[in-house]
């Protein structure tokens, strides 16, 4: 076995191209003595070869958005104060105006540690808030976010949907909804729980997360890891797992909307979501299939291309999208 | 927005001062940038401020600015300079989110990956499953194809560590793999 590693240490150099002639012919050598030593190599370079085609894109990357945080950024850095014009005096009344609003900011924040913090937005807004721990919260459309300035213990208090990144400390991050109670040590996840939805969701991008019911005299609650969601039946007060297309789940973060062989049934919740309205397919529909990505689409140009691809028809109402079609023979393409 | 104007172009307005060249460079520049950037840190949030701060570093120095390589060769180095500064800095974090990520993939790869499904997937979650010096040797190997030497150098490392550590990533990469049997076996057979 350690003969092996060593082995492996030594493959590993030639592969990265840090061996010298003499270590490349030893090795050479190395690979025709036993059908074993050229297993060894022809499987680790076969692995070596694979990663580099590991498109390890965690996010799609938006330029315009990326460009518009960066811009802002450098405009604040360019007004600066030059400081060449400013006299002495001047200065010292400056800093003696900084210092008073320092220490009485200091002050303030002491004194009112459990201050209670708001933030909420309205139709099509979305807003971005850091926590005092340096978790970073995407509120998402008319939902509110609420919380102690103080922050300790790290409590949150949310209605409607939002999008949490949270800093790993020692200490538990814990949300707080209507019907939830979701408990997490540091992780990435989306939570929708708007008081006039049926079901409240939670669906975890990276890391692991408990979601327990709010009002549990006992656990009741599941534990999800990465790509799984919590849903809660309004109806049942039930909590129960899936597994959660993460894409879509923050679609409304990204615009970007991903299906691959996704029913109907799905593109449809999905796109409900996603837009804001309500879409009625026929029955004999629901089961077909559909692939296909969209970048910041609008809605027309997303149902007529999924119109277009599985020969739907399409009905737009004053409120309401119908969905028909001859239905689909096949329906799964893999 | 344009993403294909070439370097020597972009390079001659940065030289004249044209403001408008910075759009452009980070247009161009700032996926490929981000990705290095993520690939070191494993995290949306801290990768995009890395990568921001590569381009405002970029802007600031223009003026010292002494570019021999290519415009997107010397961003790269930047973007990794800036990755491999995070990681120092915020070494215990680092180590901590990383191990406990290494426990979990593990115990549970499997069937996991299975419902995932892809390849990629795969690979990328071997990667994430490496220790964190052996993920970051291996990254600055195989992606930045720095020599051991350089790379011992850029860590304060040992050359043997070097060896060692990527030893270790390819032998991890090849259990990862290797568990994965169907996958493995549809890989040998069709590669």
């Amino acid at each position: 076995m350690e003969n092996n590693d060593k082995n492996i240490n030594w493959i590993a150099k030639i592969l990265s191209k840090n061996a010298s002639a003499d270590e490349q012919q030893a090795l050479d050598q190395w690979r025709t003595q036993a059908p074993d030593n050229e297993d060894l190599y022809a499987s680790s370079q076969k692995i070596w070869d694979l990663v580099e085609h590991s498109e390890n894109s965690p996010k799609e990357v938006n330029l315009d958005q990326a460009w518009a945080k960066f811009e802002n950024k450098l405009q604040d850095r360019m007004v600066e104060p030059k400081g060449s014009v400013i006299s002495i005096w001047t200065r010292r009344l400056v800093v003696a105006a900084v210092l008073t609003i320092g220490v009485f900011g200091y002050w303030w924040t002491q004194s009112s540690g459990d201050q209670p913090m708001a933030y909420s937005t309205q139709s099509g807004e979305t807003l971005e808030v850091q926590l005092p721990d340096g978790s970073k919260v995407i509120l998402n459309e008319n939902s509110e976010l609420a919380y102690d300035q103080k922050f300790t213990p790290r409590t949150i208090k949310l209605t409607g949907e939002a999008f949490f990144d949270v800093t790993k400390s020692g200490e538990t991050f814990t949300v707080n909804t209507e019907k939830t109670q979701v408990t997490v040590l540091g992780t990435s996840f989306n939570i929708r729980a708007y008081t006039n939805q049926a079901d409240a969701e939670v669906a975890v991008l990276t890391g692991k997360v408990a979601v327990d019911l709010a009002k549990a005299d006992k656990p009741t609650g599941v534990v999800l890891v990465a790509g799984e969601k919590a849903v809660l039946d309004n109806n049942t007060q039930q909590l129960s797992k899936a597994i959660s297309n993460t894409n879509n789940v923050v679609s409304w973060q990204t615009k970007k909307l991903n299906f691959k062989n996704t029913t109907i049934n799905d593109v449809v919740n999905t796109l409900e979501r996603h837009f804001d309205i309500d879409i009625q397919p026929t029955e004999n529909i629901l089961k077909c299939h559909f692939t296909g990505r969209f970048d910041e689409a609008n809605l027309d140009e997303v149902l007529q291309t999924i119109a277009f691809s599985l020969d739907l028809q399409v009905d737009k109402d004053s409120d309401t999208i119908k969905l028909s079609g001859e239905g689909c023979q096949s329906s799964s393409n893999e | 927005m344009s993403t294909n104007i070439p370097d020597d172009k972009l390079l001659d307005r940065l030289r004249a001062n044209d403001p408008s060249v910075l759009k452009a460079i980070f247009y161009k520049y700032y996926t490929t940038i981000y990705r290095v950037t993520y690939r070191f840190v494993s995290n949306d949030a801290t990768a995009e401020d890395l990568a921001q701060d590569v381009f405002m570093k970029f802007w600031e120095k223009r003026e010292q600015l002494n570019i021999r390589e290519s415009l997107g060769g010397y961003l790269r180095r930047m973007a990794v300079n800036e990755a491999l500064g995070y990681l120092r800095k915020n070494k215990k974090i680092e180590l901590e989110e990383i191990d406990n990520r290494t426990m979990g993939g593990t115990a549970q790869s499997g069937e996991d990956l299975y419902l995932g499904g892809e390849l990629e997937e795969v690979l990328n979650k071997a990667i994430e499953s490496l220790p964190p010096k052996c993920k970051t040797v291996f990254l600055l190997s195989r992606f930045e194809q720095l020599t051991y030497r350089e790379i011992s150098e850029r860590l304060g490392i040992s050359i043997k560590t070097v060896e060692n550590q990527m030893g270790k990533a390819l032998r991890v990469l090849r259990k990862w793999l290797a568990n994965y049997s169907t996958m493995i076996a549809f890989l040998f057979w069709w590669i």
